[in-house]
């Protein structure tokens, strides 16, 4: 009998794979328990690096639009008793990437692409 | 011939609207905040200069992963760098803090992240955070698709162990056997 590699086992659980070797693989799995048992662990894997990227992104969203924060607001919360703290925060995480947001916002924009 | 070129313009807002990916693939080739973020502002500046270079019919995102890709590996060659870099810092990988947990300590597949090799990182990144095939992946990492394959194989081995047994968790056996799906006839 082949032994299937990892390789291809994760290629099937990326479903990389042409139909006939995805199926094919499948009857494999049907019979082979410890076969089936890694492909779930594969899938596991693939789903905490899934969730782990959205999270990423999520911080990421987050951060870029706390920086584009109203002007308003800003200088409110700069005026209030713990603007100071506050200030150091907001200028904390304004790093050389704001100078790439402003170059890129000039001329407005908004309204951010999750996926192609 | 003409060129199917964009304008400066849509080539900005395109940007915008993609910033949070784009700065999450400079983190992950990076592993640190000052250097991804200097990576991504030089690599927009490249793209807003040399626009023209965009051709439609390619996937935006694609195309601006690929400029990433590339001026952090030209950078990386200019300095003569190792590929294999220090640990990347862990919390960057560990997504937004959340203010309701007593410690923000990033969960344990952030580490794991943090300790892959910016060439493996990158590469499970545009397939299992972006989306894109193997195909895809290696056009934008300039690398043949089963390089990625490879490097998605080892990366997903690794946090199998890394995440510990599971209840009988298997081993396939690593081997280099081709896979026929097509049964053989047997010989007469």
């Amino acid at each position: 009998m082949t032994e299937l590699s990892d390789e291809l086992l994760v290629a099937y659980v990326d479903g990389q794979l042409a139909r006939d070797q995805s199926e094919a693989i499948e009857r494999v799995l049907d019979s082979d328990s410890v076969a089936a048992r890694r492909v779930e662990a594969l899938k596991d894997a693939h789903r905490h690096l899934e969730v782990a990227f959205e999270a990423m992104l999520a911080g990421q969203l987050a951060e870029i639009e706390d920086m584009q924060e109203p002007a308003d607001a800003v200088e409110e919360r700069q005026a209030a008793p713990s603007g100071e703290a506050n200030e150091a925060r907001w200028f904390s995480i304004v790093p050389i990437i704001c100078t790439a947001i402003a170059f890129l916002l000039i001329g407005g924009g908004g309204g951010w692409v999750l996926h192609d | 011939m003409v060129q199917a070129e964009i304008g400066g313009d849509s080539v900005r807002a395109r940007l915008v609207t993609l910033l949070p990916r784009l700065r999450r693939f400079a983190i992950v080739l990076c592993g640190d905040r000052p250097g991804s973020d200097e990576l991504l502002r030089a690599a927009c500046k490249t793209m807003l200069d040399e626009g023209h270079r965009y051709q439609r019919g390619t996937p935006f995102a694609r195309w601006a992963f690929s400029e990433i890709y590339s001026v952090w590996l030209s950078r990386l060659r200019a300095h003569r760098q190792p590929i294999a870099q220090v640990r990347a810092d862990e919390q960057l990988f560990g997504g937004a803090p959340n203010d309701d947990t007593a410690d923000n300590a990033p969960p344990p597949v952030a580490g794991f992240l943090a300790s892959l090799p910016p060439q493996q990182r990158s590469a499970i990144l545009l397939v299992y955070g972006e989306g894109l095939s193997y195909e895809d992946a290696a056009k934008v990492l300039d690398t043949p698709a089963e390089t990625v394959a490879a490097r998605v194989s080892r990366a997903l081995a690794a946090l199998i162990d890394r995440l510990g047994p599971l209840d009988g968790r298997g081993r396939a056996e690593a081997t280099v056997e081709p896979f026929d799906p097509e049964p053989k006839q047997a010989n007469a």
